[in-house]
């Protein structure tokens, strides 16, 4: 048997057209059924006396609202919708990838490593002919396991993508708020001084996207990781129970990390600069 | 950049996700920001305008109970003062009934006193006929003849004075 362990890319399934589906992208859309689904379910009989799903949307839209209105002030109305957005998707992405069966069922490939490892043993004349056949044996067994599902934030194409939209539309915001000289005065200005402090917030803006994507990345792909391992080296049974608690946990925090540093982003960018009218 | 391929990403998987979450991003607004802001706006519209309401009707309700305490007062004087009325006139009625029936009781004492005194006049008379039939009769039994006009009034009147004097004592 293969050792199961966690790619640090997302597998490819199968493709349609010249777009590859990868495993995250499966569980990508998945997720987006599930949430829309809950989305429209919890809103679709929508009363001034809330019942069932509606309850829980409540509760965690008025939650959010507090925090995004605490720090955005009043510029929520225009923040919450794509604050929300993010939270929701992001957290039900995290916890769908801890369900049972995402990154547990999936089939054997002969993985790109043994193939190449035998073709270098077929043309290594070098190499001693009583080993051989063993070795082509065992390198022939060697098969990587291809989960049809994977946690979706355990792709850096969805956290980067996520990252990108994060700035872009923070971007986006903060022309239309301040207009586009405004916008731009925020990072060139005519002072030596200040313009380079402007340069280096570019530079900021762009590593922006990296590191927002990567914290995501880095944290869920981790946390698929320490499940694999505890599972597949510890024991099947109990002993991943605390981690999946901490991942539990992780998956609602990085969540929250992401919304709120967009936030953060947002309102700090549609701030009017001091500097300005310099 | 070479290593962002080490983890797998591609233009055409990062262009994928964008779309995925911008889809995701229009959709959660219809579906979920703008109906649960609007539940909830509403909620706080009604319970807000509850408040003032509850409030309204506090006050109301106070000054409805300063109302009735002092109709209630109003009630209580107006009630003494019919009272005090009603006992003055009782007073009064009683008072002149108490008078004319004094009147009354009078008016009947005088007319008895009247009629005492004419039936002893009619006594008298009675007395004075009589007397001066029986006087007549006597003196002519003993004189054989009938009297004077003169003398029978002259003894009647005697006589009479007589049995009054008599009858007084």
């Amino acid at each position: 048997m293969a050792e199961a362990h966690v790619a640090l890319a997302a597998e490819k399934l199968f493709s349609i057209g010249p777009f590859p589906v990868t495993n995250s992208v499966l569980t990508t859309w998945i997720v987006t059924i599930i949430l829309i689904a809950f989305a429209f379910l919890a809103t679709k009989n929508a009363a001034l006396a809330p019942k069932g799903l509606q309850n829980i949307a409540e509760i965690a839209f008025e939650a959010l609202e507090g925090l995004v209105s605490s720090i955005a002030g009043d510029k929520t109305k225009v923040f919450l919708p794509i604050i929300v957005a993010f939270f929701f998707f992001i957290l039900f992405g995290n916890y769908f990838g801890l369900l049972p069966g995402v990154g547990s069922i999936g089939f054997y490939e002969k993985s790109k490593l043994s193939a190449e490892v035998e073709s270098k043993v077929s043309n290594g004349p070098n190499e001693s002919k009583a080993e051989s056949p063993d070795e082509r044996s065992t390198i022939n067994e060697i098969r990587t396991f291809v989960p049809y599902l994977r946690s979706m934030n355990s792709d850096l194409n969805t956290t980067m993508a996520l990252a990108i939209v994060s700035t872009v539309a923070t971007h986006f915001l903060a022309i239309r708020y301040l207009g586009l000289f405004g916008y731009i005065g925020k990072f060139i200005s005519l002072n030596p001084i200040f313009l380079f402090v402007g340069l280096l917030e570019l530079v900021g803006e762009v590593t922006k996207i990296f590191s927002l994507s990567f914290r995501l990345f880095g944290n869920i792909f981790a946390g698929e990781v320490l499940l694999t391992t505890a599972i597949t080296k510890v024991f099947a049974v109990l002993a991943p129970v605390p981690f999946y608690f901490l991942e539990i946990l992780v998956g609602f925090v990085q969540a929250l990390i992401f919304s709120m540093l967009t936030l953060v982003f947002m309102v700090i960018l549609t701030q009017k600069s001091e500097h300005g009218a310099h | 950049m070479d290593f962002l391929r080490d983890f797998g990403v591609q233009p055409t998987l990062l262009a994928g996700q964008i779309i995925n979450f911008l889809i995701i991003l229009v959709l959660l607004r219809i579906f979920f920001y703008k109906p649960i802001s609007k539940v909830l706006n509403e909620r706080r519209q009604k319970i807000a305008e509850g408040l003032k309401n509850a409030e309204e009707i506090e006050v109301k309700l106070a000054q409805t109970e300063e109302k009735t305490a002092k109709l209630l007062e109003k009630a209580g004087a107006d009630a003494k003062e019919y009272l005090h009325q009603a006992k003055d006139e009782a007073q009064k009625i009683t008072d002149a009934a108490n008078i004319e029936a004094k009147k009354r009781i009078e008016d009947a004492l005088v007319e008895a006193k009247l009629q005492i005194e004419n039936q002893k006049e009619e006594m008298k008379r009675q007395l004075e006929k009589e007397t001066l039939i029986l006087v007549s009769a006597v003196v002519k039994k003993l004189l054989g003849r009938s009297l004077k006009a003169e003398e029978r009034k002259q003894l009647t009147q005697k006589s009479f004075t007589e049995i009054t004097q008599k009858a007084n004592e």
